[in-house]
């Protein structure tokens, strides 16, 4: 092989190697770009675990009389029953009342198996028809 | 060598393609834990009525409450003394005890003296066991 078709190889070698790493560059940086861009869309799947094991976390409450109710409102909700696994997550405490209305929600994390949580506000008693409980985290 | 070389070039220009768009889909994501659930809250009874007793000082002395259905039973039950203005006079606290067709509480400290003739009204608090 002459000397200028070794060139003309070379080069051509060269410039498809340049291809490909422009072409591979210009897509991560499509992929890179993914997580920020307006029209960018991501999928996956995952499984959600449970902390809670097995049994049943109780809510008990505290109540006080308050002259602006008049009558008892919830001062505290304690969640007990809770499994040590989820031992420093966090808790979320919603009272509902009629049509599954947010009376109120207290958060905080969990110190062992029972978790107790202050309510704040004037939330009567009588009004609280329900609890959900959310541990996460 | 030309060829060789050509087809080389495209074969790595394709493999990084498909290396940085595989790369791309298997978008990996983990989760944490989540636990929730509901529960209704249900009462014992709606309703309670109470009788006072007064000392011949015009203090009251006790508060009984009767007739506490006995799904109310081993719960804790509450009451303030309330004034004018809604204003709680005094309150005491007391256990429903197992009882039969119907329970009964007596309370008698109510954390101070509560003349009688302050008392407009009584207010009731039931906390389960």
């Amino acid at each position: 092989m002459s000397k200028a078709m070794k060139a003309l190889a070379q080069r051509k070698t060269l410039f498809a190697a340049v291809l490909a790493l422009t072409i591979f560059g210009a897509v991560y940086g499509f992929a890179a770009t993914l997580n920020v861009g307006s029209n960018a869309l991501s999928a996956g799947n995952a499984t959600v675990a449970s902390c809670q094991a097995s049994g049943t976390p109780l809510g008990t409450y505290t109540t006080a009389y308050d002259s602006t109710v008049p009558g008892y409102k919830v001062t505290g909700v304690t969640v007990t029953g809770i499994d040590a696994g989820c031992n420093g997550k966090n808790i979320s405490v919603t009272l509902t009342g009629t049509s599954n209305s947010n009376l109120a929600t207290v958060t905080g994390t969990i110190s062992g198996t029972s978790q107790a949580l202050t309510v704040s506000g004037a939330i009567p008693a009588a009004n609280v028809t329900g609890v959900s409980v959310a541990i996460n985290g | 060598m030309k060829h060789l070389s050509m087809t080389l070039g495209f074969a790595l220009a394709v493999a990084a393609t498909f290396a940085a768009c595989a790369a791309a889909a298997t978008l990996v994501i983990g989760s944490t834990k989540l636990s929730a659930g509901n529960a209704s809250v249900s009462a014992c009874t709606t309703s309670l009525s109470a009788t006072r007793n007064v000392d011949n000082s015009g203090n009251v002395t006790q508060v009984n409450v009767a007739g506490i259905p006995t799904a109310c039973s081993g719960e804790t039950l509450s009451v303030t003394l309330v004034g004018s203005g809604n204003a709680a006079l005094g309150s005491g606290s007391g256990t429903v005890g197992s009882c039969g067709a119907s329970c009964s509480v007596t309370i008698t400290s109510f954390g101070g003296t509560v003349s009688a003739s302050s008392v407009t009204g009584y207010s009731y608090g039931l906390t389960g066991a």
